[in-house]
C-alpha cells in the first residue's frame, strides 16, 4: 500500500532525528573515550602507577551517554510502531539495462560495438591503475628497512607510518576505479541509446546450462587439499597452537592493552 | 488486519534464526559472560566459519581471523597448514554463505542497519569501496603479521590489534563489563581508545550503510570472496528460467554485479524479487530453499524431500546447541579446572594466619619453581630483596616486547632484587630458546601443569602480568597488562624503600 504524502514526510522526519542522534551519540561516546584518555595519559605522567582508565570514570562516561541512547531507543520503538521502514532503494545499474535492451539485437551497429570494445578498454585500464596503485604499498610491505623496530613505542610508529604511506594510494587506487565505472556507465547509456533504433529479434532461444566440470573438479581438488593440509596441521602441531593462543586471551587483540 | 500484516513482516526470517542460531552457538559458553572469565576448553582447537572473537566470554571455538595472523606468526617455526586448510574447507563448502548465514558480526551490522535512518544506497564508490578489504588482507593480516613473526619473532596481529571491532566489543567490551575483570581497566590505554572509537565508527557506518564492515572492511570475507564461483553451497540462477531483467542485483544490497559472484553473500534475499522464480540456494545440485513454483519444482518430489531435509536439519541443529549449552557450561572437564584453581586460590588466601593471598597488601603464599638453569627460584628464599615475578609467554605479542624492560631492571640493581619470568604452562615454542636467541639473561621458569605459579600469584587467561613483592615480601604490585620503564623503576624503589 502507497503512503500518503504526509506519511512519506513523517518517516523522512523520523529518520533524519535518529540519524542525528546516532551520529550524535557516537561523537558524544568518541569525544568522552578521547577526554578520558588525554587527562589519564596527563596523570599519568606525572605518576606511572596511575590508571588512565577506571571502572567508575568508564561508568561515568557510559552514563553521561545514557540520555542519547534512551532517546534514540525511543525513536527506533516508535518508528516500529508507526510503520516506518528501510526502504532500499534499487540500484538501477546501467548494465544491467543495457543487456535487457540489447538481448534481443539482431546486429548491433558499428557504433554499439564501439562503444562495447571502449567500455571493455576503460574496464581493463580501471583494473590496470588500480594495479598500478597497488604497487608502491607493495613496494613498501616488502622493505625490510620499513619494519625494523619492534619495541612497543616503535611498533607503533611503525605502523603510524605505514598508515600514512598507504592511504593516499589506497584512496587513489579505489578512486580511480571509481572513476573507471563512472565512465564505463556513461558509455553503457550512450550504447543503450543507439540500440533503441536496432531491429531486434522474436525472441532468444535458451539451452540447458550444465555445470562446468572444471568447477567440480576444483572443488574436489580443493577438499581434498583442504583435507591434507588439515591432517598435516595436525601432525606439525599447527592445531594444538591454535588452541594454545584460544585459550589465553591476548590482550593487545582485542584492544585492552 | 493491518496489524497482522506488520506483525507478519516483522517475523524472523529463517536466515536471521540461522544467523542467532550461529550466534548462541559459537558463544555456548555463557557462565563466562556471568564470571568473565573465556572458555578454556579443548574445543577451541577447533574454528568456527564466522569472525567471532575468541577472547569472547562466551566463545567455544577459535576464530579463523585471528589463528590465520598467529599462525602467519609463526610460520617461520610451524608452517600454518591447518588454518590453511581449514579456511580453504570452509570456503569450499559454504564459501561466503558463511557471511549471510553463520557470521554473528553480520548478524550485527544487519540489525544496526534496520534503524531507521536515511540510508546510502550502493553504487560505484561502494562497488569500487568493496576492494578495499583484500587491501586490508593484504597488509594487515598477512603483512605486518609475517615480517614481525619472522623477522621479529613477535606476534603482531595486526587486524586484530589495529582495526577489528569483534575483538573490542565481543571480546574487551564483554570482559570490562564484568565486575570480576575491574582490574582490567588499568591495562587500557591508547590502544584502547583508538580501538573504541573505531568500534563506534563502524557500528555508525552500518547504520547507514548495509553491511559496512562487510563490504569494506572484513579480511575473512575477502578471504570466503575466492571461493564464490566454486563453494559447493551458494545461490544458483536457473538460466533457462531467468529473463535477465537485473532485478536480483538492483535490489540486492550487497555490491554486486551478478547472482553468486565475489560480491554475493548467498542471503538469498533475491529469491524474493525474482519475478521468473529462477533463483534457488543449492548444495551441489540438491536444493536447500527454492520460491514456490520455482525452478526446484520442476522435479517431481523435490519438495517433499526439501522439507524432510529441513526438518531434520532443524531437529539436529536444536539437539546440537542444547547439547552445546549443556556440555560447555557444566559438563566440560576445564571448567571443572577453573573450579579447583578458584577454591585452591581462596584457601590458599583463607588458611593461613597471617593474611595471605595474591591481592595488594597481601603475603604471597610461598611456592618454588625451576629455573632454566636448573636452579630453584622460591619466595620465601627471596626475602630482604624486592622480588618481580613477570608472567608471561612467547606467543603474547606485548610480553614478548615489555621483557626487554625487565631484563634492564634487572641488569641495574642484580644485587638488590630478585626477579623471575614466568612462562605460561601451555608450550608453543622452546622458551628457553626462545629466551637466548632474544639475547635476554633472566631467571626463567616454566609453570608446572598444574598451575602452581599462576595460582599463587592470582594468575589469569590474561597476560603479561607482573606482580610485585616488597623486601618483606608483601604484594605492592599485581596487575595485568605492559608495563613502562618509567613504572618498574619507580615499583622497585617503592619495593626496597619497605
Amino acid at each position: 500500500m502507497e503512503k500518503s504524502k504526509a506519511g512519506n514526510i513523517r518517516d523522512t522526519v523520523i529518520k533524519i532525528i535518529q540519524a542525528v542522534l546516532c551520529t550524535a551519540y557516537v561523537m558524544f561516546m568518541s569525544v568522552q573515550v578521547i577526554g578520558i584518555y588525554s587527562s589519564g595519559s596527563a596523570a599519568q605522567a606525572d605518576d606511572p602507577k596511575a590508571q588512565i582508565y577506571t571502572q567508575d570514570i568508564a561508568a561515568d562516561a557510559v552514563i553521561k551517554g545514557l540520555p542519547l541512547l534512551i532517546l534514540s531507543a525511543a525513536v527506533t520503538i516508535t518508528a516500529a510502531v508507526l510503520g516506518v521502514r528501510n526502504r532500499n532503494k534499487p540500484f538501477n545499474d546501467p548494465v544491467i539495462k543495457r543487456d535487457i535492451v540489447t538481448s534481443g539485437i539482431k546486429t548491433p551497429t558499428a557504433e554499439m560495438l564501439a562503444e562495447r570494445s571502449k567500455q571493455k578498454r576503460l574496464h581493463t585500464a580501471g583494473r590496470i591503475c588500480f594495479a598500478a596503485a597497488m604497487v608502491p604499498i607493495i613496494l613498501y610491505m616488502t622493505n625490510a628497512s620499513h619494519f625494523d623496530r619492534s619495541d612497543t613505542q616503535g611498533l607503533e610508529s611503525v605502523i603510524g607510518d605505514m598508515v600514512m604511506f598507504i592511504l593516499p594510494w589506497t584512496i587513489i587506487g579505489v578512486g580511480e576505479l571509481a572513476v573507471s565505472y563512472t565512465l564505463i556507465d556513461k558509455s553503457v547509456k550512450k550504447e543503450i541509446e543507439l540500440a533503441a533504433d536496432c531491429e531486434r529479434n522474436a525472441g532468444t532461444s535458451k539451452t540447458e546450462v550444465k555445470r562446468p566440470k572444471a568447477v567440480i573438479i576444483v572443488r574436489c581438488a580443493a577438499l581434498a587439499v583442504s583435507a591434507l593440509l588439515i591432517i598435516s596441521g595436525i601432525s606439525n602441531g599447527g592445531a594444538n597452537a591454535v588452541l594454545s593462543k584460544a585459550i589465553t586471551i591476548c590482550t593487545e587483540c582485542i584492544g585492552l592493552g | 488486519m493491518k496489524n497482522k500484516e506488520t506483525l507478519k513482516t516483522m517475523r524472523p526470517s529463517k536466515r536471521r534464526l540461522i544467523q542467532v542460531y550461529a550466534a548462541v552457538l559459537y558463544n555456548a559458553h555463557i557462565r563466562g559472560f556471568i564470571e568473565g572469565r573465556i572458555y578454556t576448553g579443548k574445543a577451541k582447537i577447533a574454528c568456527v566459519p564466522g569472525l567471532n572473537c575468541y577472547s569472547c566470554p562466551g566463545a567455544v571455538g577459535s576464530c579463523p581471523l585471528g589463528a590465520l595472523q598467529n599462525a602467519l606468526a609463526y610460520s617461520g617455526k610451524t608452517a600454518p597448514f591447518y588454518v590453511f586448510g581449514i579456511l580453504i574447507l570452509y570456503g569450499i563448502i559454504l564459501g561466503r554463505t558463511i557471511c549471510g548465514f553463520f557470521c554473528p558480526l553480520g548478524l550485527i551490522q544487519e540489525l544496526l542497519h534496520k534503524i531507521p535512518t536515511p540510508k546510502i544506497p550502493k553504487n560505484r564508490i561502494t562497488r569500487a569501496l568493496s576492494y578495499l578489504k583484500y587491501i586490508i588482507l593484504a597488509v594487515f593480516v598477512c603483512g605486518i603479521t609475517l615480517w614481525y613473526g619472522l623477522a621479529h619473532d613477535t606476534a603482531v596481529p595486526g587486524f586484530c590489534k589495529y582495526i577489528c571491532p569483534a575483538g573490542t566489543s565481543e571480546g574487551a567490551a564483554a570482559l570490562l563489563a564484568n565486575p570480576a575483570n575491574a582490574e582490567d581497566f588499568g591495562m587500557l590505554g591508547i590502544l584502547f581508545t583508538r580501538k573504541f572509537i573505531i568500534m563506534l565508527l563502524t557500528a555508525l557506518f552500518c547504520i547507514f550503510c548495509y553491511r559496512a564492515f562487510c563490504r569494506f572492511i572484513c579480511p575473512l570475507g575477502a578471504i570466503y570472496s575466492l571461493f564464490g564461483k566454486f563453494s559447493i553451497i551458494g545461490v544458483k540462477v536457473d538460466k533457462n528460467r531467468c529473463s535477465g531483467c537485473g532485478a536480483c542485483v538492483r535490489n540486492c544490497g550487497m555490491d554486486v554485479r551478478k547472482v553468486g559472484d565475489r560480491e554475493c553473500i548467498n542471503c538469498g534475499k533475491c529469491m524474493e524479487v525474482c519475478a521468473q522464480k529462477a533463483i534457488s540456494i543449492k548444495a551441489g545440485s540438491f536444493t536447500l530453499k527454492a520460491p514456490e513454483g520455482g525452478c526446484a519444482d520442476d522435479i517431481p518430489g523435490a519438495e517433499k524431500k526439501r522439507k524432510l531435509f529441513e526438518k531434520v536439519t532443524w531437529c539436529i541443529a536444536f539437539a546440537s546447541l542444547a547439547f552445546a549449552l549443556v556440555w560447555f557450561n557444566f559438563l566440560d572437564p576445564s571448567l571443572q579446572r577453573n573450579e579447583e584453581q578458584s577454591v585452591q586460590q581462596a584457601q590458599t588466601a583463607e588458611s593461613a594466619e597471617i593474611p595471605t593471598g595474591y591481592e595488594v597488601g597481601s603475603k604471597l603464599s610461598d611456592f618454588e619453581t625451576e629455573l632454566f638453569d636448573g636452579s630453584t627460584f622460591s619466595i620465601s628464599a627471596s626475602k630482604g630483596k624486592p622480588v618481580f615475578i613477570n608472567l608471561w609467554a612467547t606467543y603474547c605479542g606485548p610480553c614478548v616486547r615489555e621483557l626487554p624492560l625487565f631484563e634492564e631492571l634487572y641488569r641495574e640493581h642484580k644485587d638488590d632484587i630478585t626477579m623471575v619470568a614466568v612462562h605460561n604452562s601451555e608450550l608453543d615454542d622452546d622458551p628457553e630458546a626462545f629466551a637466548k636467541k632474544k639475547g635476554l639473561d633472566l631467571p626463567f621458569a616454566v609453570d608446572t601443569e598444574d598451575k602452581t605459579v599462576w595460582n599463587a600469584v592470582g594468575g589469569t587467561e590474561s597476560m603479561p602480568q607482573t606482580i610485585v613483592l616488597d623486601r618483606n615480601g608483601i604484594v605492592i604490585y599485581n596487575k595485568r597488562g605492559s608495563v613502562k620503564k618509567e613504572l618498574l623503576e619507580l615499583l622497585y624503589q617503592e619495593a626496597s624503600a619497605h
